[in-house]
Protein backbone atom coordinates (compact mmCIF):
# COMPACT_ATOMS: atom_id res chain seq x y z
CA UNK A 1 0.00 0.00 0.00
CA UNK A 2 1.56 3.64 -0.28
CA UNK A 3 2.90 5.23 2.25
CA UNK A 4 0.74 8.18 1.02
CA UNK A 5 -2.63 7.59 2.38
CA UNK A 6 -3.04 10.26 4.48
CA UNK A 7 -6.17 8.84 6.25
CA UNK A 8 -5.92 5.03 5.91
CA UNK A 9 -9.69 5.15 7.83
CA UNK A 10 -12.36 6.62 7.98
CA UNK A 11 -10.97 9.20 10.04
CA UNK A 12 -12.57 12.81 8.14
CA UNK A 13 -16.01 11.05 7.74
CA UNK A 14 -16.50 9.29 11.07
CA UNK A 15 -15.35 12.83 12.94
CA UNK A 16 -17.80 14.81 10.73
CA UNK A 17 -20.82 12.55 10.98
CA UNK A 18 -22.01 10.56 13.66
CA UNK A 19 -23.17 6.74 13.41
CA UNK A 20 -27.00 8.18 13.64
CA UNK A 21 -26.49 10.64 10.97
CA UNK A 22 -24.60 8.44 8.61
CA UNK A 23 -27.53 5.81 9.12
CA UNK A 24 -29.81 8.75 8.54
CA UNK A 25 -28.01 9.79 5.77
CA UNK A 26 -27.80 6.19 4.47
CA UNK A 27 -31.64 6.18 4.30
CA UNK A 28 -31.86 8.82 2.58
CA UNK A 29 -30.39 8.20 -0.12
CA UNK A 30 -31.53 4.69 -0.51
CA UNK A 31 -34.78 6.24 -0.60
CA UNK A 32 -33.67 9.01 -3.49
CA UNK A 33 -32.30 6.33 -5.75
CA UNK A 34 -35.19 4.47 -5.21
CA UNK A 35 -37.37 7.20 -6.82
CA UNK A 36 -35.18 8.24 -9.88
CA UNK A 37 -33.89 4.49 -10.69
CA UNK A 38 -35.63 3.10 -13.54
CA UNK A 39 -37.01 -0.53 -13.18
CA UNK A 40 -35.07 -2.25 -15.29
CA UNK A 41 -31.83 -0.76 -12.85
CA UNK A 42 -33.53 -2.04 -10.26
CA UNK A 43 -30.78 -4.80 -9.63
CA UNK A 44 -28.35 -2.25 -9.48
CA UNK A 45 -30.05 0.06 -6.84
CA UNK A 46 -27.43 -0.57 -4.14
CA UNK A 47 -24.56 -0.44 -6.39
CA UNK A 48 -26.10 3.09 -7.66
CA UNK A 49 -26.79 4.17 -4.03
CA UNK A 50 -23.69 3.44 -2.74
CA UNK A 51 -22.06 5.00 -5.18
CA UNK A 52 -24.05 8.23 -4.49
CA UNK A 53 -24.00 8.05 -0.44
CA UNK A 54 -19.40 7.88 -1.30
CA UNK A 55 -20.22 10.96 -3.53
CA UNK A 56 -21.75 12.45 -0.92
CA UNK A 57 -18.96 11.83 1.60
CA UNK A 58 -16.49 12.61 -0.34
CA UNK A 59 -18.30 16.45 -0.59
CA UNK A 60 -18.55 16.29 2.72
CA UNK A 61 -15.09 15.82 3.69
CA UNK A 62 -14.06 18.25 1.33
CA UNK A 63 -16.41 20.95 2.20
CA UNK A 64 -16.33 20.19 6.37
CA UNK A 65 -18.96 22.53 8.55
CA UNK A 66 -22.26 22.34 6.93
CA UNK A 67 -23.33 18.63 7.35
CA UNK A 68 -26.91 18.12 6.24
CA UNK A 69 -27.86 17.85 2.50
CA UNK A 70 -30.89 19.53 1.41
CA UNK A 71 -33.70 16.62 -0.39
CA UNK A 72 -32.95 18.27 -3.49
CA UNK A 73 -29.27 17.78 -3.36
CA UNK A 74 -29.78 14.13 -2.32
CA UNK A 75 -31.89 13.64 -5.39
CA UNK A 76 -29.46 15.44 -7.77
CA UNK A 77 -26.72 13.13 -6.53
CA UNK A 78 -29.03 9.67 -6.89
CA UNK A 79 -30.01 10.97 -10.49
CA UNK A 80 -25.97 11.29 -11.12
CA UNK A 81 -25.29 7.92 -9.79
CA UNK A 82 -28.24 6.32 -11.59
CA UNK A 83 -27.13 8.47 -14.84
CA UNK A 84 -23.55 7.00 -14.43
CA UNK A 85 -25.05 3.61 -14.10
CA UNK A 86 -26.93 3.73 -17.54
CA UNK A 87 -24.32 5.58 -19.40
CA UNK A 88 -22.05 2.34 -18.03
CA UNK A 89 -24.53 0.06 -19.17
CA UNK A 90 -25.31 1.69 -22.72
CA UNK A 91 -21.37 1.79 -22.96
CA UNK A 92 -20.96 -1.92 -22.51
CA UNK A 93 -23.81 -2.48 -25.04
CA UNK A 94 -22.18 -0.93 -27.37
CA UNK A 95 -18.47 -2.33 -26.83
CA UNK A 96 -20.51 -5.76 -26.20
CA UNK A 97 -22.77 -5.64 -28.76
CA UNK A 98 -25.66 -6.74 -25.65
CA UNK A 99 -29.17 -6.73 -27.45
CA UNK A 100 -31.51 -7.36 -24.82
CA UNK A 101 -30.99 -4.52 -22.14
CA UNK A 102 -33.33 -2.13 -23.30
CA UNK A 103 -34.33 0.95 -21.21
CA UNK A 104 -37.78 0.54 -21.90
CA UNK A 105 -37.05 -2.92 -21.17
CA UNK A 106 -38.91 -3.20 -17.75
CA UNK A 107 -40.86 -0.30 -17.43
CA UNK A 108 -42.76 -1.51 -20.31
CA UNK A 109 -42.37 -5.07 -19.07
CA UNK A 110 -41.64 -6.51 -22.78
CA UNK A 111 -42.13 -10.15 -22.42
CA UNK A 112 -41.14 -10.66 -26.57
CA UNK A 113 -37.43 -10.45 -27.75
CA UNK A 114 -38.76 -9.87 -31.45
CA UNK A 115 -41.58 -7.03 -30.41
CA UNK A 116 -38.80 -5.61 -28.39
CA UNK A 117 -36.46 -5.70 -31.24
CA UNK A 118 -38.96 -4.17 -34.08
CA UNK A 119 -39.69 -1.42 -31.19
CA UNK A 120 -36.16 -0.19 -30.96
CA UNK A 121 -35.90 -0.34 -34.94
CA UNK A 122 -38.81 1.83 -34.87
CA UNK A 123 -37.24 3.65 -32.49
CA UNK A 124 -33.97 4.34 -34.63
CA UNK A 125 -36.85 5.53 -37.48
CA UNK A 126 -38.42 7.69 -35.14
CA UNK A 127 -35.02 9.58 -34.01
CA UNK A 128 -33.38 9.70 -37.70
CA UNK A 129 -37.25 11.07 -39.13
CA UNK A 130 -36.38 13.27 -36.21
CA UNK A 131 -33.10 14.71 -37.50
CA UNK A 132 -34.91 15.03 -40.93
CA UNK A 133 -37.37 17.66 -39.37
CA UNK A 134 -36.92 21.88 -39.46
CA UNK A 135 -34.85 23.20 -35.69
CA UNK A 136 -37.98 24.38 -34.71
CA UNK A 137 -40.17 21.46 -34.97
CA UNK A 138 -37.95 19.03 -33.58
CA UNK A 139 -37.34 21.11 -30.49
CA UNK A 140 -41.09 20.92 -29.91
CA UNK A 141 -41.88 17.08 -31.21
CA UNK A 142 -38.83 16.38 -29.06
CA UNK A 143 -39.72 17.66 -26.24
CA UNK A 144 -43.40 16.32 -26.68
CA UNK A 145 -42.37 12.88 -27.39
CA UNK A 146 -40.19 13.44 -24.28
CA UNK A 147 -43.09 13.03 -22.28
CA UNK A 148 -43.86 16.77 -21.77
CA UNK A 149 -47.14 18.48 -22.74
CA UNK A 150 -47.34 21.17 -25.23
CA UNK A 151 -47.83 23.81 -23.02
CA UNK A 152 -44.89 22.31 -20.68
CA UNK A 153 -42.85 22.63 -24.29
CA UNK A 154 -44.12 26.30 -24.79
CA UNK A 155 -42.66 27.06 -21.12
CA UNK A 156 -39.29 25.13 -21.95
CA UNK A 157 -38.51 27.19 -25.11
CA UNK A 158 -39.91 30.50 -24.28
CA UNK A 159 -42.44 30.13 -27.08
CA UNK A 160 -45.52 31.16 -27.22
CA UNK A 161 -48.85 28.30 -27.25
CA UNK A 162 -49.66 29.15 -29.89
CA UNK A 163 -46.52 28.86 -32.26
CA UNK A 164 -45.62 25.70 -29.70
CA UNK A 165 -49.16 24.08 -30.59
CA UNK A 166 -48.06 25.08 -34.14
CA UNK A 167 -44.98 23.64 -34.55
CA UNK A 168 -45.33 19.98 -32.80
CA UNK A 169 -48.52 20.05 -35.02
CA UNK A 170 -46.67 20.12 -38.20
CA UNK A 171 -43.37 18.31 -36.90
CA UNK A 172 -45.96 15.46 -35.42
CA UNK A 173 -47.11 15.36 -39.23
CA UNK A 174 -43.75 15.74 -40.92
CA UNK A 175 -42.68 12.72 -38.50
CA UNK A 176 -45.71 10.46 -39.47
CA UNK A 177 -44.74 11.20 -43.09
CA UNK A 178 -41.02 10.38 -42.53
CA UNK A 179 -42.02 7.35 -41.04
CA UNK A 180 -44.43 5.87 -43.32
CA UNK A 181 -41.84 6.69 -46.16
CA UNK A 182 -39.61 4.10 -44.23
CA UNK A 183 -42.33 1.75 -44.14
CA UNK A 184 -43.23 2.33 -40.36
CA UNK A 185 -47.35 3.24 -39.63
CA UNK A 186 -47.34 4.62 -35.94
CA UNK B 1 -53.71 19.85 -31.10
CA UNK B 2 -54.11 16.62 -28.83
CA UNK B 3 -50.67 16.03 -27.70
CA UNK B 4 -51.77 12.93 -25.34
CA UNK B 5 -53.20 10.86 -28.63
CA UNK B 6 -53.01 7.49 -28.86
CA UNK B 7 -50.31 7.69 -32.01
CA UNK B 8 -48.52 9.93 -29.63
CA UNK B 9 -48.40 7.79 -26.59
CA UNK B 10 -47.46 5.23 -29.23
CA UNK B 11 -44.73 7.30 -30.28
CA UNK B 12 -43.26 8.20 -26.88
CA UNK B 13 -42.96 4.19 -25.85
CA UNK B 14 -41.13 3.06 -29.28
CA UNK B 15 -38.95 6.07 -29.06
CA UNK B 16 -38.28 4.76 -25.45
CA UNK B 17 -37.15 1.38 -27.33
CA UNK B 18 -34.48 3.14 -29.44
CA UNK B 19 -31.76 3.01 -26.93
CA UNK B 20 -28.28 4.15 -28.98
CA UNK B 21 -27.01 7.14 -29.67
CA UNK B 22 -26.65 8.36 -33.22
CA UNK B 23 -23.26 8.82 -34.64
CA UNK B 24 -20.55 7.63 -32.52
CA UNK B 25 -22.33 8.37 -29.36
CA UNK B 26 -19.79 10.07 -27.52
CA UNK B 27 -20.40 13.55 -27.27
CA UNK B 28 -22.60 13.73 -24.35
CA UNK B 29 -23.63 16.50 -21.95
CA UNK B 30 -22.73 16.41 -17.95
CA UNK B 31 -25.54 14.86 -16.08
CA UNK B 32 -25.54 18.36 -14.02
CA UNK B 33 -26.17 20.52 -17.66
CA UNK B 34 -29.06 17.98 -17.97
CA UNK B 35 -30.79 18.27 -14.99
CA UNK B 36 -30.61 22.00 -15.11
CA UNK B 37 -32.29 21.59 -18.69
CA UNK B 38 -35.31 19.42 -17.17
CA UNK B 39 -35.76 21.32 -14.60
CA UNK B 40 -35.32 24.91 -16.41
CA UNK B 41 -32.89 26.33 -15.87
CA UNK B 42 -30.17 26.73 -18.28
CA UNK B 43 -29.81 29.69 -20.89
CA UNK B 44 -32.43 29.77 -23.92
CA UNK B 45 -29.59 28.46 -26.01
CA UNK B 46 -27.85 26.07 -24.29
CA UNK B 47 -31.27 24.67 -23.37
CA UNK B 48 -32.13 24.51 -27.19
CA UNK B 49 -28.84 22.95 -27.84
CA UNK B 50 -29.62 19.97 -25.19
CA UNK B 51 -32.90 19.59 -26.22
CA UNK B 52 -31.33 18.94 -29.98
CA UNK B 53 -28.97 16.52 -28.14
CA UNK B 54 -31.70 14.12 -27.12
CA UNK B 55 -33.04 14.27 -29.56
CA UNK B 56 -31.21 11.84 -30.80
CA UNK B 57 -29.15 10.51 -27.14
CA UNK B 58 -31.14 7.79 -25.85
CA UNK B 59 -28.66 8.00 -22.33
CA UNK B 60 -29.28 11.57 -22.13
CA UNK B 61 -32.86 11.72 -23.12
CA UNK B 62 -32.99 9.24 -20.35
CA UNK B 63 -30.88 11.09 -17.89
CA UNK B 64 -33.16 14.31 -18.78
CA UNK B 65 -36.35 12.27 -18.43
CA UNK B 66 -35.32 11.08 -14.80
CA UNK B 67 -34.74 14.32 -14.14
CA UNK B 68 -37.70 15.91 -15.09
CA UNK B 69 -39.83 13.43 -13.54
CA UNK B 70 -37.80 14.24 -10.53
CA UNK B 71 -37.91 18.02 -10.15
CA UNK B 72 -40.69 19.08 -7.72
CA UNK B 73 -43.98 20.09 -9.23
CA UNK B 74 -43.54 23.37 -10.53
CA UNK B 75 -40.07 23.66 -10.47
CA UNK B 76 -39.55 23.91 -14.09
CA UNK B 77 -38.92 27.68 -14.79
CA UNK B 78 -41.55 29.65 -16.54
CA UNK B 79 -39.84 31.80 -19.55
CA UNK B 80 -41.65 34.26 -20.95
CA UNK B 81 -42.57 33.65 -24.00
CA UNK B 82 -42.41 35.56 -27.07
CA UNK B 83 -45.07 38.84 -27.34
CA UNK B 84 -46.20 41.35 -29.78
CA UNK B 85 -43.52 42.70 -32.02
CA UNK B 86 -44.80 46.54 -31.23
CA UNK B 87 -43.30 45.26 -27.67
CA UNK B 88 -39.74 45.16 -28.74
CA UNK B 89 -40.00 48.33 -30.91
CA UNK B 90 -37.86 50.23 -28.17
CA UNK B 91 -35.55 47.47 -27.51
CA UNK B 92 -34.47 46.72 -31.32
CA UNK B 93 -33.95 50.44 -31.73
CA UNK B 94 -31.74 50.45 -28.53
CA UNK B 95 -30.33 46.94 -29.78
CA UNK B 96 -29.30 49.12 -33.24
CA UNK B 97 -27.21 52.07 -31.41
CA UNK B 98 -25.58 49.66 -29.55
CA UNK B 99 -25.14 47.56 -32.43
CA UNK B 100 -21.36 49.72 -33.13
CA UNK B 101 -20.78 50.11 -30.07
CA UNK B 102 -20.97 45.78 -30.10
CA UNK B 103 -18.72 45.82 -32.47
CA UNK B 104 -16.02 47.03 -31.25
CA UNK B 105 -16.12 44.86 -28.49
CA UNK B 106 -17.65 41.63 -30.15
CA UNK B 107 -16.39 38.40 -29.64
CA UNK B 108 -18.59 34.79 -29.64
CA UNK B 109 -20.53 34.19 -26.87
CA UNK B 110 -19.32 31.06 -24.49
CA UNK B 111 -21.27 28.21 -25.47
CA UNK B 112 -20.75 25.21 -23.23
CA UNK B 113 -19.80 22.21 -25.48
CA UNK B 114 -20.90 18.63 -24.92
CA UNK B 115 -18.18 16.94 -23.00
CA UNK B 116 -17.05 13.70 -24.34
CA UNK B 117 -18.31 10.84 -22.57
CA UNK B 118 -15.74 9.96 -19.86
CA UNK B 119 -15.33 6.03 -20.71
CA UNK B 120 -11.59 5.88 -18.96
CA UNK B 121 -13.19 4.86 -15.67
CA UNK B 122 -13.96 1.13 -17.56
CA UNK B 123 -10.26 -0.02 -17.10
CA UNK B 124 -10.48 0.08 -13.50
CA UNK B 125 -10.99 -3.74 -12.74
CA UNK B 126 -10.69 -5.26 -9.27
CA UNK B 127 -7.94 -7.96 -9.41
CA UNK B 128 -9.00 -9.81 -6.82
CA UNK B 129 -10.47 -13.16 -7.50
CA UNK B 130 -14.26 -13.27 -7.95
CA UNK B 131 -14.41 -16.13 -5.41
CA UNK B 132 -11.95 -15.57 -3.44
CA UNK B 133 -12.67 -14.48 0.42
CA UNK B 134 -9.93 -12.27 2.11
CA UNK B 135 -8.71 -12.75 5.23
CA UNK B 136 -9.60 -9.47 7.46
CA UNK B 137 -5.79 -9.68 8.79
CA UNK B 138 -4.64 -9.31 5.25
CA UNK B 139 -7.66 -7.55 3.79
CA UNK B 140 -5.89 -5.59 0.86
CA UNK B 141 -7.39 -4.24 -2.15
CA UNK B 142 -6.03 -4.23 -5.60
CA UNK B 143 -6.96 -3.27 -8.86
CA UNK B 144 -5.34 -2.39 -12.36
CA UNK B 145 -3.42 0.72 -12.50
CA UNK B 146 -3.52 3.61 -14.35
CA UNK B 147 -0.81 5.03 -16.28
CA UNK B 148 2.39 6.57 -14.57
CA UNK B 149 1.35 9.00 -11.81
CA UNK B 150 -2.00 8.32 -11.12
CA UNK B 151 -2.79 8.62 -7.81
CA UNK B 152 -5.89 6.61 -6.10
CA UNK B 153 -8.91 7.02 -3.35
CA UNK B 154 -10.79 4.47 -2.13
CA UNK B 155 -14.12 3.71 -0.30
CA UNK B 156 -15.27 0.90 2.13
CA UNK B 157 -18.51 -0.05 2.93
CA UNK B 158 -20.54 -2.92 4.24
CA UNK B 159 -23.54 -4.38 2.07
CA UNK B 160 -25.67 -1.85 3.83
CA UNK B 161 -23.20 0.82 2.59
CA UNK B 162 -21.98 1.71 6.72
CA UNK B 163 -18.60 3.39 5.34
CA UNK B 164 -15.62 1.01 6.90
CA UNK B 165 -12.66 2.30 5.34
CA UNK B 166 -11.19 4.63 3.26
CA UNK B 167 -7.98 5.66 1.64
CA UNK B 168 -6.55 8.96 0.04
CA UNK B 169 -4.54 9.69 -2.77
CA UNK B 170 -2.89 6.67 -3.10
CA UNK B 171 0.31 6.56 -5.39
CA UNK B 172 -0.51 2.58 -5.61
CA UNK B 173 -3.46 0.26 -7.15
CA UNK B 174 -3.95 -1.14 -3.55
CA UNK B 175 -5.35 -0.62 -0.22
CA UNK B 176 -5.18 -2.53 2.64
CA UNK B 177 -8.04 -2.27 5.11
CA UNK B 178 -7.07 -1.71 8.56
CA UNK B 179 -8.40 -5.13 10.63
CA UNK B 180 -10.01 -2.97 13.26
CA UNK B 181 -12.14 -0.94 10.95
CA UNK B 182 -13.43 -4.71 9.76
CA UNK B 183 -14.62 -5.03 13.35
CA UNK B 184 -18.54 -4.38 12.33
CA UNK B 185 -17.66 -6.50 9.21
CA UNK B 186 -19.20 -10.40 10.36
CA UNK B 187 -17.13 -13.10 9.31
CA UNK B 188 -17.98 -14.13 5.24
CA UNK B 189 -20.14 -10.49 4.91
CA UNK B 190 -19.13 -8.55 1.78
CA UNK B 191 -17.64 -5.55 1.75
CA UNK B 192 -18.10 -2.61 -1.17
CA UNK B 193 -15.64 -0.75 -2.79
CA UNK B 194 -14.97 1.46 -5.45
CA UNK B 195 -12.07 3.36 -6.83
CA UNK B 196 -11.37 6.80 -7.94
CA UNK B 197 -8.43 7.37 -10.07
CA UNK B 198 -6.96 10.97 -10.98
CA UNK B 199 -4.94 10.60 -14.24
CA UNK B 200 -1.78 12.66 -14.71
CA UNK B 201 -3.55 14.77 -17.12
CA UNK B 202 -6.01 16.18 -14.34
CA UNK B 203 -9.13 13.68 -15.20
CA UNK B 204 -11.01 11.93 -12.37
CA UNK B 205 -12.63 8.77 -13.06
CA UNK B 206 -14.32 6.23 -11.04
CA UNK B 207 -15.13 2.18 -10.89
CA UNK B 208 -17.89 0.49 -10.25
CA UNK B 209 -18.48 -0.91 -6.90
CA UNK B 210 -16.52 -3.97 -6.29
CA UNK B 211 -17.92 -6.73 -3.89
CA UNK B 212 -15.15 -8.73 -1.70
CA UNK B 213 -16.08 -11.18 0.68
CA UNK B 214 -14.37 -10.60 3.78
CA UNK B 215 -13.43 -14.08 6.28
Amino acid sequence: MAASARNPNLGSVAKVLSDDEVAELRRRVVDAVSRVCPAWLAGQAEDIAHNALLQLLESLSRRGGNRTFSSIYLRKAAHGATVDEIRRRVRRRESALETSAGVEQTRSAQPDPERAGAGREIGKAIVDCLEELIVPRRLAVTLVLRGGTVPEAARRLGWSLKRTEHLAYRGLADLRQCLSGKGWTP
Amino acid sequence: MSDTGHDVEQLRHELRQQTEAKGDGAACYRVETLWESATGRLARAENRAVVLHIAACASCATAWELARELAPAGEVAERAPATSWRRWVPAVAAAVLLAAVALWLWKPAEVREPIYRDTSGDWIVSELKADRSLERNDCTLRWSAGPEGTTYDVRVTTADLTPVAQGLDLSEPSFRVDPSSLASVSPGEVILWRVTARLPDGRKTASITFRTRVE
